[in-house]
């Protein structure tokens, strides 16, 4: 066939099927007198045309049906068993750990992404969200990223799998009234008030998001899924999709494309009551495209509840009204006041907010019907009259009850209220700055609070707490500064929290580089407490953590172990040995006993800590992570560098699964696989490593901070063994001048520095200068570290070099002896440091 | 980067006078396909609906800017990316099912695909037609296309061809007719 063909059958085909039945055959005869060799395909074609049957959409169909998966096996480490649903978003799976760890089954979104970069925010935001711990939220358990065949990285959450009704089906088949369902959705508005308050809104409210569980608890699912899905997508901080897939609870600003804020929340919520009390939404929906839906939400007020159903008070359409308008400035300014109201309307008293939407139907009833405007304008006089005395009785309730606020709600209602402050809804689609929603608050809080002395603290606390995560040390420290300046001490709350503020500057100023002052908050926080409520008091632990991180760090190895010791003592006393404080507690022992070179001990208690924090975390956790790494530099040290290499490539993988590539904490990972290979001499694979971690470090603490010093060192060392001596010398003298400058007392780190210098010195021939400062080592690692640490040794075999450099073979084989008798001890057999001294005292 | 993309596919849009469909395509494509594939996995078992898919798309990228054309030429992107995804999907299936040596007659063992309907496979017969059908007449191709694979109506295509009504009924008549009679011989 061709083309010419092609139009032949074109023209003809088109001419028959015109014709009346009768005349087809005699054109059909025609045709094949004409063109025979085409007359197959013409009937063929008539045969197709006159068929019911559509073969090419049943081809299409099938095609599409093999699209149809398959649940994967596994995800992570869950086995799934079932698939429990299927979304725009994603596919949700019941799964199970099959190791035993952790008995639960749980739901696990896998959702669907193409985006690479999301990894970052999401692992941020996961660790918000895990903060997230309420009785009416299901729990984010853990997350990770997951990737089939050559599909695209897709992100999970492993959430607490619910068994239960969505709330407006469970209302139904249980029959509820009225009152119980408020009581259920006062349990919904708990909820989302906690999450408000952490300044994370969910988006996505709606029935299906809202479960009512076996025991009859309320449970929110999906915590601020729905934006990561929209960031995912390109909208950061704007219209949310996902809720375009359910318009019915989509709040205007969401159609929009506006900035989504608590009031987003409070639209949804406002809808969901609606739905309960009446099974219709506030607006008549049905068969509208978005875009009718977006307009129709902008020009018409809700429908008065009493017009649905008969049996409800039309005392709560002012609430639904308040909830459902269209400017957000318009609705409850928080959930806790559409909380307030709900309560007082079902005990019969008034609620607080007037009918808000009512000038607004005035105006557009008169827009709509002007040949009644006349009839309009004098109704409108009427009920101004009597509107004015109702807002003014409302007004003196209104003051009368804020009166009676507690101030801890005042002070959530303060930081939801930022939300709103910064947000003049114009600034369409441009992300909301935390730093600078906190810094606008500290200012409101200095100007319109000044007769609050006891908000005020409270709410200086609860921003120096938020600047503190965001990283804004300095902010957090007068933040925190300020609250204390306020704080009077009466009673037991004022104690905790006099108590807590210590401990929030202990970190401040430890983040800030400030030791002495970090100690003296955490002293004070621990001596309060102590003083009122005894030891075993969580804040006293947290106190004796944060003193024996310190000890350690200036080489107080004993009452580093000892303060350790105690938190987790006292930790395992409130918590019973499998909490994952009490993980952590393990791991603090067991630094301290590495440190002290008692590797076999801390060994020990770092597999308790990975074993428990396995238990609460799963594998991909970040602390899970680090744990395999501290076990991993346990091991390295005390000679079991097989095991090591394993823990360590496996901690790495998921480290770069779940950490961002300049984060400190990757860093902290890819530290320990550079001091294993530094260990077995394998300089040419620990520097890279090393590289990079002092890359991060750098970026991340500045140029100035001790693990920048931790890390020079870990590089010297690489470039010693490489024989770049001149690099290497410069890593040790830059890590001397850090370490000099931030402390006056010396430390390991500086020690590990100068010993660096000594073996450079050796290296280069320089064999005086080598022995002085390591002499000087060696000296202070007696005092530091006592005389028969493993460190102290060990810096007599680069003494031992120097004193054979400078011909004095004695001096050598003395140090070199020591150094044996200690590492034949201490290590198994074939340990690389053992050998070497062998080889050294043999070639003497 | 997410906000990389988007804003690419965005400048491209608002330039969209200057570049050929095949830009248009090439730029989204990836993300076209993901979607694609994943409206597939969500509604398979139906006729899908590609007009959702591409209000999706359009709102994604183009928010606010949209014009009724763009959309339709949106539109006529899915239903061209919808084949490519189709058709791939049925060749890989179909090479894993005949093994790698076409010449040999394989019996299945333990193959994921054996019980794969040959219906399944029809989509290729279709596939070969319409390329043939667009070397005589490349409307007619592109009418097939956007109706089976993007959900168009006659009204739309009308509008996305810039021609009548009648002429794209007359062309869907013609072109399903012939290629009806190319795939069921």
């Amino acid at each position: 066939m061709n083309n010419q063909s092609f139009s032949l059958l074109d023209e003809h085909f088109q001419a028959i099927i015109q014709l009346p039945e009768t005349r087809r055959a005699e054109a059909i005869a025609d045709f094949e007198q004409k063109y025979p060799e085409l007359l197959k395909t013409l009937q063929d074609m008539l045969k197709v045309h006159l068929s019911d049957k559509d073969s090419l959409e049943s081809a299409v169909v099938s095609a599409s049906q093999v699209f149809e998966e398959k649940p994967p096996e596994r995800i992570g480490p869950w086995r799934v068993l079932n698939l429990l649903g299927r979304g725009g978003m994603g596919d949700v799976y019941l799964a199970q750990r099959d190791d035993g760890e952790y008995e639960r089954q749980v739901a696990i979104k896998l959702m669907r992404s193409g985006q690479k970069d999301l990894r970052h925010r999401f692992v941020e935001e996961r660790q918000v969200l895990a903060s997230l711990q309420h009785p009416n939220i299901a729990t984010l358990l853990d997350g990770g990223q997951w990737q089939i065949g050559d599909e695209t990285i897709q992100p999970y959450l492993v959430m607490e799998y619910v068994q239960g009704e969505d709330i407006l089906s469970y209302a139904n088949t249980h029959d509820l009234d009225q009152c119980q369902r408020l009581d259920l959705f006062l349990d919904l508005c708990a909820a989302v008030q906690f999450a408000h308050q952490r300044l994370i809104v969910h988006r996505d409210i709606k029935p299906a998001n809202v479960l009512i569980d076996d025991s009859g608890q309320v449970k929110l699912l999906d915590f601020g899924i729905a934006k990561w899905i929209d960031e995912d997508q390109g909208h950061a901080n704007t219209g949310s999709m996902t809720s375009i897939m359910t318009p019915q609870f989509a709040s205007p600003e969401q159609l929009n494309g506006g900035l989504l804020t608590t009031a987003t929340d409070v639209y949804a919520l406002g809808v969901l009551l609606y739905h309960l009390l009446s099974g219709q939404g506030p607006h008549d929906l049905k068969d509208k495209s978005i875009g009718e839906i977006a307009n129709l939400l902008q020009k018409e007020q809700p429908t008065p509840l009493s017009r649905l159903t008969k049996n409800n008070d039309p005392a709560i359409d002012p609430i639904l009204f308040a909830c459902c308008q269209a400017d957000p400035t318009d609705r409850y300014q928080s959930v806790s006041l559409l909380a307030q109201d709900i309560k007082r309307f079902v005990n019969h008293e008034p609620i607080l907010m007037k009918p808000p939407g009512f000038w607004q139907s005035v105006r557009l009833f008169c827009k709509r019907n002007t040949t009644v405007v006349a009839t309009a304008v004098i109704f409108t006089a009427l009920v101004s009259l009597l509107l004015g005395f109702h807002l003014y009785r409302l007004d003196i309730e209104k003051k009368r009850v804020l009166a009676q606020v507690e101030r801890s709600d005042r002070v959530s209602q303060f930081m939801v209220s930022l939300f709103d402050r910064a947000n003049p809804m114009v600034a369409q689609g441009q992300a909301i700055e935390p730093k600078a929603l906190l810094d606008q608050g500290l200012q409101d809080i200095d100007s319109e609070l000044a007769d609050e002395p006891l908000l005020q603290t409270q709410l200086y606390q609860t921003i120096g707490r938020a600047y503190l995560k965001l990283g804004k040390y300095t902010d957090a420290k007068s933040a925190i500064e300020k609250a204390l300046a306020q704080l009077d001490v009466v009673d037991d709350a004022d104690v905790e929290r006099l108590a807590s503020l210590h401990l929030l500057l202990a970190d401040t100023t430890f983040n800030l580089g400030n030791k002495e002052d970090s100690k003296k908050h955490s002293t004070l926080a621990k001596d309060t407490v102590i003083q009122r409520f005894g030891e075993n008091h969580r804040m006293v632990a947290t106190a004796l953590n944060n003193l024996g991180v310190m000890a350690c760090r200036e080489s107080q190895f004993d009452v580093c172990l000892s303060n350790h010791q105690q938190s987790l003592a006292i930790r395992t006393a409130l918590h019973g040995p499998d909490h994952d404080r009490v993980g952590t507690a393990h791991n603090y022992v067991a630094m301290a006993y590495d440190h002290q070179g008692l590797f076999d001990k801390a060994i020990e208690h770092y597999r308790e800590s990975l074993r428990i924090l396995k238990l609460s975390f799963g594998e991909l956790h970040p602390k899970v992570i680090d744990g395999q790494s501290n076990l991993a530099g346990g091991l390295t040290q005390a000679g079991h560098t097989e095991e090591a290499k394993i823990l360590l490539d496996s901690a790495i993988k998921a480290a770069r699964q779940v950490h961002a590539s300049d984060s400190p904490e990757l860093a902290g990972i890819l530290l320990m696989k550079a001091f294993l290979h530094n260990q077995l001499e394998e300089y040419e694979q620990a520097l890279p490593f090393s590289e990079e971690v002092l890359t991060i470090e750098r970026k991340a603490r500045g140029n100035s901070h001790p693990y920048v010093a931790y890390d020079l060192n870990l590089v010297g060392r690489g470039q010693l063994g490489m024989g770049r001596l001149d690099a290497a010398e410069k890593s040790f003298n830059e890590a001397v001048q850090i370490m000099q400058a931030a402390s006056e007392k010396p430390d390991y780190v500086l020690m590990t520095a100068k010993q660096g210098l000594g073996r450079v010195y050796n290296a280069k021939g320089q064999f005086d200068k080598a022995q002085k400062i390591l002499n000087e080592t060696w000296e202070t690692r007696k005092t530091l570290d006592g005389p028969d640490s493993w460190v102290t040794v060990w810096t007599r075999y680069d003494l031992g070099v120097a004193a054979k450099g400078l011909g004095d073979k004695d001096a050598a084989k003395t140090h070199w002896q020591a150094v044996l008798n200690h590492a034949t001890k201490a290590f198994p057999p074939g340990d690389t440091r053992t050998i070497k001294t062998q080889e050294a005292l043999n070639n003497l | 980067m997410a906000e990389k993309n988007s804003s690419d596919v965005e400048s491209v849009m608002t330039n969209d006078k200057e570049l050929s469909t095949d830009d248009l395509i090439n730029a989204a494509y990836p993300e076209l396909k993901r979607m694609a594939r994943r409206q597939l996995r969500g509604e398979s078992g139906q006729a899908f609906q590609t007009t959702e898919l591409v209000n999706e798309a359009v709102i994604r990228w183009l928010k606010g800017h949209q014009s009724a054309n763009s959309k339709l030429a949106w539109m006529a992107i899915m239903a061209k990316v919808m084949r490519n995804v189709l058709v791939d999907e049925a060749r890989s299936r179909h090479a894993h099912k005949r093994g790698n040596n076409p010449q040999k007659i394989t019996i299945n063992i333990n193959n994921q695909f054996a019980d794969e309907p040959n219906s399944t496979f029809e989509i290729l017969d279709l596939e070969a037609a319409l390329i043939q059908l667009h070397s005589f007449d490349a409307r007619k191709a592109e009418v097939i296309e956007c109706h089976y694979f993007g959900g168009m109506k006659v009204k739309e295509m009308a509008k996305h061809f810039a021609v009548g009504e009648a002429t794209v009924k007359r062309d869907l008549i013609t072109a399903r007719a012939w290629i009806g009679s190319q795939i069921k011989p």
